[in-house]
């Protein structure tokens, strides 16, 4: 074998895709030829210093709350199909959802599943952040989210529901900032309504599927998509102000987001 | 009997987790490569491991489940590229780039991660593919000509000729840092 064979092969080599007899071939080779060892060494050095880039890249690097998605996205899925059920029938969901929940769901108009880990998460984050402020992670800045985990909840600083006056009452904002409850981080709003907290919950979820509305031992879930976010509304008012609260926060909402 | 569906559903749920789900931040990676945005990687993430569950029958224990996902998420990444009309038909430069890369040039000492990401950014995607996932996600050329679904001779020019070029990117890197570095324009 001669430096141009060895040259030539030189990559089938590295990535030892050659046949045994080949392989063979080119060792004695280089065994005897400190140019090719030279050659040899160097494009490995090039494949370990890709490698190491990508590897250390930043960039590249998937977020933790991502892959944390990700696994819940299987479970849900995987529990949406165990028992046979469609994944579009939304009662009998909720009876699995309850099960898993403990807790007494009725579904009022929502037609779609949303996975339950998902709503545990949106239930919890409601109940533990905005109104007994016991969560384990301290909430952060919509600023400070968005430099760190998801650019677009800078969008979120100034939005405000539209109309802010309501056919029983004003809708005040008390505090904006970014949670987490249960691995999944949310952009949180937190509301006041006669005299009652209101949670609007926004996260990445392009694959959830929310269904409108739901109810959930008293606690009323409007939802609605803007973008690639599943955005929430969480309140103890009654179903049609649950829904008016929703139409007034889906539009600053959906616009904000836009092309984010 | 729905006991039984749901225990087998539970095996594959729980071989899955083990097998295919501690690949997703190594996709990711992959994805963001090729989407050059954190949203689209996102998705394109998803939806593979979506795919792969549903069709996790069809992988095979012991065979190499990066390999297998890699060529999932190419084939979600192509129809999603041809739904949304940006799957361009590229002229086959092969020939054209094999003509005017006849010198190898030598691989500079020093390289930086910055250094290799750029010019490996600089050559066409379709070489930049199989440098990827020949180099960094270390498939063989069989796994990537199924994943691209290319013929292996193929994957095999494209490899040679992307390290040509990538090689005469990080030399001309080089030359022009040294110029800069010795106050020359």
């Amino acid at each position: 074998m001669e430096c141009r064979d060895v040259r030539e092969l030189a990559d089938s080599f590295l990535s030892e895709q050659l046949l045994v007899e080949t392989t063979h071939d080119i060792l004695r080779h280089l065994s005897q030829c400190p140019s090719c060892r030279a050659e040899i060494d160097s494009r490995r050095r090039l494949r370990t210093a890709l490698r190491g880039a990508f590897e250390r890249s930043p960039e590249l690097r998937a977020t933790p709350e991502f892959l944390a998605s990700v696994g819940r996205q299987v479970r849900e899925h995987h529990s949406s199909r165990s028992v046979g059920m469609s994944r579009w029938s939304f009662r009998p969901m909720m009876a699995i959802a309850a099960s898993l929940l403990l807790v007494s769901a009725v579904a009022f108009g929502g037609r779609e599943w949303l996975g339950t880990s998902l709503l545990h998460a949106v239930l919890g984050d409601h109940q533990n952040c905005a109104i007994r402020f016991r969560l384990n992670e301290k909430p952060i800045s919509l600023e400070e989210a968005a430099q760190r985990f998801e650019p677009a909840y800078r969008s979120l600083v100034a939005v405000a529901p539209s109309p802010a006056r309501l056919s029983n009452g004003d809708l005040t904002v008390l505090e904006r900032h970014s949670c987490v409850y249960d691995g999944r981080r949310f952009a949180h709003i937190v509301l006041r309504y006669r005299g009652a907290l209101v949670s609007v919950l926004v996260t990445p979820d392009r694959l959830a599927r929310v269904p409108s509305e739901l109810a959930v031992d008293g606690t009323r879930v409007s939802s609605f998509r803007a973008g690639r976010f599943a955005a929430f509304v969480v309140s103890s008012a009654s179903e049609r102000e649950t829904r008016e609260i929703a139409a007034a926060v889906a539009g600053p909402v959906k616009s904000a987001l836009a092309g984010a | 009997m729905l006991i039984k569906r749901r225990n087998d559903s539970e095996r594959v749920r729980a071989v899955f987790e083990a097998e295919a789900l501690p690949h997703a931040d190594r996709l990711f990676r992959l994805a963001m490569w090729l989407e050059r945005d954190r949203a689209e990687a996102e998705d394109l993430v998803q939806e593979t491991l979506m795919q792969a569950l549903q069709s996790f029958d069809r992988y095979t224990p012991g065979t190499n489940c990066r390999a297998w996902l890699v060529t999932i998420l190419h084939h979600v990444r192509s129809n999603r590229r041809r739904a949304s009309g940006r799957l361009a038909l590229v002229p086959d430069v092969d020939d054209r780039i094999a003509s005017t890369t006849a010198f190898v040039p030598p691989i500079p000492e020093k390289l930086t991660d910055e250094d290799l990401l750029a010019a490996l950014r600089t050559i066409p995607d379709q070489y930049q593919q199989v440098i990827v996932l020949c180099d960094v996600e270390e498939m063989t050329y069989k796994e990537i000509s199924h994943a691209l679904d290319i013929p292996l001779g193929t994957v095999m020019s494209r490899l040679h000729r992307g390290r040509t070029l990538l090689r005469a990117q990080l030399t001309h890197g080089e030359q022009q840092r040294g110029r800069t570095h010795h106050g020359m324009p």
